[in-house]
């Protein structure tokens, strides 16, 4: 249904094992995926179920125990160290539950900190306005509230026009109005780039925007539901 | 949390033991000393007479306050021994039929037998004689006396409280190849030198309370006539004097270092503790909210930083125990003493564990009360969002252009200014360690350039037993491999200055335009002092003890013949190392003792080729009394203060290196596990490996680099202090510091940051990424 081209991620028979000897635990026990450009899917799954772990390695964060990874058609789970951080540096967008802003700095020099890097990123002040955060630029992120925060952290996760955006619980630490804020962000982002967006939630509502919902029960894809339309973050209800 | 207990304890323990080693070697000396003067019967008042008959003992000991006399006679001799070329010289000393007949400073017999009278000369010899020249019991040595050449046999080796250090006389260092003590059977040394029913030295003891002052003026009266060169009390005895000198300055060194690592130690502790703390806040919340009071939570706290104390305490003693036994072995090379040294004494381990617990625990005591104090409510909520506000920086136009990550050090720093300060003084009082350590070393290369290279210009001193008339100078010019003499008369002199007096020796100095200079009188900037006309040039020692200066005028006493009064004025302040020293020209001091032109010393330069020979001319010359050679001397000093030196400075050096790593290391990791989120979070995003190291390497960089201009400075005010507290009537301890030292300092200081610098690279790159996302803020 979708052409080569378009294929960003190919996930073939991941399994993740932590752990040795007797105390082993199977995160993930053979996972086969693939994700296309511009597509925005919601990971569903029990707590445990092995959803973070599976968002890790794509991310080039953690490395599975055994299958390969590939990334436009480059086997990611090969690559050394520094090459995954080059990986997260140029193609990598990340959103966390915890914000992890650096208290330190401004909105724009959290903001800062990644288009410094960035092979064509685009000016932190553009990317505060995708997050309608241009008002608040200049305060630290002792001065901003959860929701504020978490858009600070989107705007710096998009600021490098990364292929993908990863998002593990965005809105988990928040309530449901910001919630839905931060969804819109993620949204527009996803529509107006066409960036490949992963988003993990508990919150079956969410999934209602997704192109795809993909269930993990027990490191394992229960299965995959395709939404005939995408409703938006606006009309969320939970 | 390993490695910091590591650096805490280990620096903890470097504190200790340097408190421990100091103190203990002290109080060793000081025990041993006072036990053995007690037991040998060590004298208060010592004088020396030309001759007086012992007839004259029984009047003085009717002076009020005088307990005990003996007399006797002690005579310089020169000495030949198997075949040891250069000359030697010592002093032979009179020695009672039995030990128990000894009334004061009683010898110890430590191997063999007295020796006994009448039996083909029997002699003790010293034992830091005896061993330096491996002699045997039964051996035999070549001693002049009184002009005859005789050879004596060794019956045994002995000890005296009067000789616990055995000075050669105008020496400054004790050398045991080249200067002993003998004892000979009474008798046998009263024939020797035609003095049956006479003495020449006395020793008296004093019952309490006696006013010295008085019995020395009293006695100084009965002499007179007699020939007395001044009594004078303990104080001015010179083996005890170097000893007491010697605790004195060990008393400051056992002090002010150890002061400095202990509240390093505590400091560290205090850090680590209460970042430890915060780590633990929802801990303790949890435990204070099951019920468990704040002493009890507190209590579990100060467990733990009893547990280092104990760890620091532990190896600190070892070590310093230790260190105590080798210091204490290196000043019995110097200290003789027939008792065994080294005292382990507890109450000084019990004070130093007290005081270095006492200095930690309080540091504990004020991170556990802030930390157990929060009500558990708040205390569960993790820690509220760091604040931070823009930088007085962010207003000067240079740092609007800064990257994001400079931002992030220069915020941090500004954030926590307290904690960045006692980060900074803890590497600087290291580095102002490493700035003590080769102080020694700075100053007593400094004396050797000044003493041995510029100012003593000649090969040999030759000393005369009594004044001989200056011809001697043109008999000695006249031997063969002699290239040039100076003459020297010195004499026992005694200055007043207002309230303050000393007693000490006056070097007259002979004419310039006839004589070859030998001995270059130098100034405090080793710039040349002209010989002294009319006037009187003194030490700087002397010129502080006197609180004299340029321009003042002195009462000066000779305490020999007529025992001449007159008054002198300070014509210039040299710098000569040799403590009380004063100079005056030779036909002046001849002119005052209305004596025709003699000498009591002659400097000499010889050809080198020709040394054997010259030394061979004047052992046999009647009229020489000792040679010293500069060389020897030079040659003895390395060898015994350079070593001691060498050793006392890897201590040191060691120590402050310990210091050095143990603050820089512990204040890093504390950084380093507080941003460990924000540095794990930069990483997720892409920054690289090296990219997050440089933020702390910053951070490290602007601690060390502000630390090591502190810490020079520190350390040049602490050697300034100690230089002063140093200094002494017998050594004046030149402030030197070398550019090396500086040199080494910040080599020392910047190898530690680097090797911490690898463990915070190595820290970094075990951040675990996940785990650090999965935590809140
Ligand atoms: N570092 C680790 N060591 C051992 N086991 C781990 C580790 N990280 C995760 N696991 C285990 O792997 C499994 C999957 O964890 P993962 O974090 O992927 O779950 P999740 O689906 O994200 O759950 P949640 O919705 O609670 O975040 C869990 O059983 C977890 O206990
Ligand atoms: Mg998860």
């Amino acid at each position: 249904m979708h052409e080569d081209s378009s294929l960003v991620f190919a996930v073939r028979g991941i399994t993740k094992v932590y752990g040795t000897g007797g105390l082993t635990v199977h995160a993930l026990r053979g996972i086969d995926l693939d994700l296309y450009e511009g597509e925005f899917v919601v990971l569903l799954g029990a707590s445990g179920s092995g959803k973070s772990t599976l968002l890790n390695i794509l991310g080039g964060l953690d490395s599975a125990t055994a299958g390969e990874v590939r990334f436009r058609n480059e086997e990611i789970t090969k690559w050394s160290a520094a090459q995954l951080t080059g990986f997260r540096r140029d193609h990598v967008g990340f959103v966390f539950q915890f914000y992890n802003l650096i208290p330190s700095l401004t909105a724009r020099e959290n903001v800062a900190l990644v288009t410094d890097i960035a092979r064509a990123p685009m000016t932190p002040e553009e990317a505060l306005r995708m997050v309608d955060l241009q008002e608040r630029m200049d305060h630290f992120p002792s001065q901003l509230s959860g929701g504020e925060q978490q858009r600070v952290a989107i705007a710096r996760a998009i600021a490098k026009r990364p292929g993908v955006l990863l998002c593990d619980e965005p809105t988990g630490a928040l309530d449901v109005r910001t919630g839905i804020a931060v969804l819109r962000a993620i949204e527009r982002i996803n529509r107006e780039f066409g960036t490949t967006t992963v988003v993990i939630t508990h919150n079956a509502v969410i999934a209602g925007m997704a192109n795809r919902v993909i269930h993990i029960s027990d490191g394992l894809i229960q299965r995959i539901d395709e939404n005939e339309v995408r409703c938006d973050a606006g009309s969320l209800k939970w | 949390m390993k490695g910091q207990v590591a650096a805490i304890a280990a620096v903890m323990s470097c504190g200790l033991a340097i408190f421990i080693a100091g103190m203990t070697c002290q109080g060793s000396l000081n025990r041993a000393r006072s036990a053995y003067y007690a037991e040998s019967r060590f004298a208060h008042v010592f004088a020396s007479v030309k001759t007086a008959p012992s007839s004259l003992t029984g009047r003085i000991r009717e002076i009020d306050g005088v307990t005990k006399v003996q007399e006797g006679i002690a005579e310089p001799v020169t000495v030949t021994v198997k075949d040891f070329a250069e000359p030697v010289t010592g002093e032979i000393i009179s020695l009672p039929g039995t030990m128990q007949a000894m009334g004061l400073n009683r010898v110890t017999v430590r191997q063999g037998r007295w020796p006994i009278r009448g039996r083909g000369r029997e002699i003790l010899v010293s034992e830091p004689f005896f061993e330096a020249h491996k002699l045997a019991l039964g051996d035999r040595i070549k001693v002049v006396l009184n002009g005859r050449e005789e050879e004596l046999t060794i019956t045994g080796t002995g000890l005296s409280p009067d000789f616990i250090i055995e000075m050669p006389p105008g020496g400054f260092l004790p050398d045991s190849l080249r200067f002993g003590v003998f004892w000979m059977p009474q008798e046998d040394l009263e024939a020797a030198f035609n003095m049956e029913g006479a003495f020449n030295q006395l020793a008296l003891s004093l019952g309490r309370g006696t006013n010295q002052e008085e019995v020395i003026r009293q006695l100084d009266d009965l002499l007179e006539p007699y020939g007395g060169l001044g009594a004078y009390g303990r104080e001015n005895q010179i083996s005890d004097r170097f000893i007491a000198d010697e605790l004195k300055q060990l008393r400051v060194m056992s002090f002010f270092p150890p002061a400095i690592f202990l509240s390093i130690a505590a400091y560290l502790l205090n850090v680590s503790l209460s970042r430890l703390m915060n780590l633990q806040r929802p801990q303790i919340a949890v435990l204070k909210s099951f019920g468990y009071s704040t002493w009890d939570v507190g209590w579990h706290y100060v467990k733990m930083a009893s547990l280092l104390i104990l760890l620091g305490s532990i190896g600190g003693a070892l070590l310093g125990g230790w260190m105590g036994r080798v210091m204490t072995g290196m000043y019995q090379r110097f200290y003789r003493f027939p008792l065994s040294l080294y005292h382990a004494d507890p109450a000084v381990f019990a004070f130093a564990v007290g005081l270095m617990a006492l200095l930690a625990l309080a540091g504990v005591a004020g991170a556990v009360r802030s930390a157990v104090s929060i009500p558990p409510a708040v205390a569960m909520q993790p820690e509220p969002p760091a604040v931070y506000r823009k930088s007085i920086l962010d207003r000067v136009p240079l740092f609007r252009g800064a990257s994001p990550s400079l931002r992030m050090l220069i915020r941090e720093l500004e954030r926590r200014p307290r904690r960045v300060f006692l980060g900074i003084f803890g590497i600087a009082f290291a580095s102002s360690g490493l700035i003590m350590g080769n102080f020694g070393k700075d100053s007593i290369y400094y004396i050797i350039d000044v003493q041995f290279g510029l100012s003593q210009r000649y090969d040999a001193a030759v000393t005369f037993h009594r004044p001989a008339p200056l011809r001697v100078v043109h008999d000695f010019q006249a031997i063969d491999g002699v290239e040039s003499v100076e003459p020297v008369r010195a004499v026992p002199v005694k200055f007043w200055h207002g309230p303050r007096s000393k007693q000490t020796m006056v070097q007259g100095v002979a004419d310039p335009n006839r004589f070859v200079r030998l001995k270059q009188l130098l100034d405090v900037d080793r710039k040349l002092v002209e010989p002294p006309g009319e006037g009187l040039l003194i030490s700087v020692a002397l010129a502080s003890a006197l609180r004299a200066e340029v321009g003042d005028v002195l009462v000066l006493e000779i305490l020999e013949r007529n025992r001449p009064r007159r008054e002198v004025a300070v014509t210039g302040i040299v710098e000569d190392f040799e403590g009380l020293s004063a100079y005056m020209s030779l036909s002046s001091i001849n002119r005052l003792l209305r004596e025709g032109p003699s000498v009591t010393v002659a400097f000499l330069r010889m050809d080198p080729a020709r040394e054997k020979a010259v030394y061979k001319e004047l052992r046999e010359s009647p009229q020489v009394a000792g040679v010293s050679l500069k060389r020897a001397s030079m040659r003895s000093f390395l060898d015994t203060i350079g070593e001691n030196l060498l050793r006392m400075r890897l201590f040191n050096i060691i120590f402050a290196t310990t210091i050095a790593v143990g603050v820089i290391y512990n204040s890093m990791r504390v950084v380093l596990s507080e941003r460990s989120r924000e540095l794990a979070t930069m990483r997720v995003i892409g920054f690289r490996h090296g990219e997050v190291s440089t933020i702390l390497q910053g951070h490290l960089a602007v601690l060390v680099l502000t630390a090591i201009p502190l810490g020079l400075g520190l350390g040049t005010l602490f050697c300034l202090a100690i230089a002063r507290a140093l200094t002494t009537d017998l050594y004046r301890v030149p402030f030197v510091l070398n550019r090396e030292t500086f040199g080494v300092a910040i080599l020392v200081v910047l190898a530690a940051s680097l090797v911490c610098a690898l463990f915070l690279d190595r820290g970094i790159r075990r951040l675990d990424l996940i785990a650090v996302l999965k935590a809140r803020d």
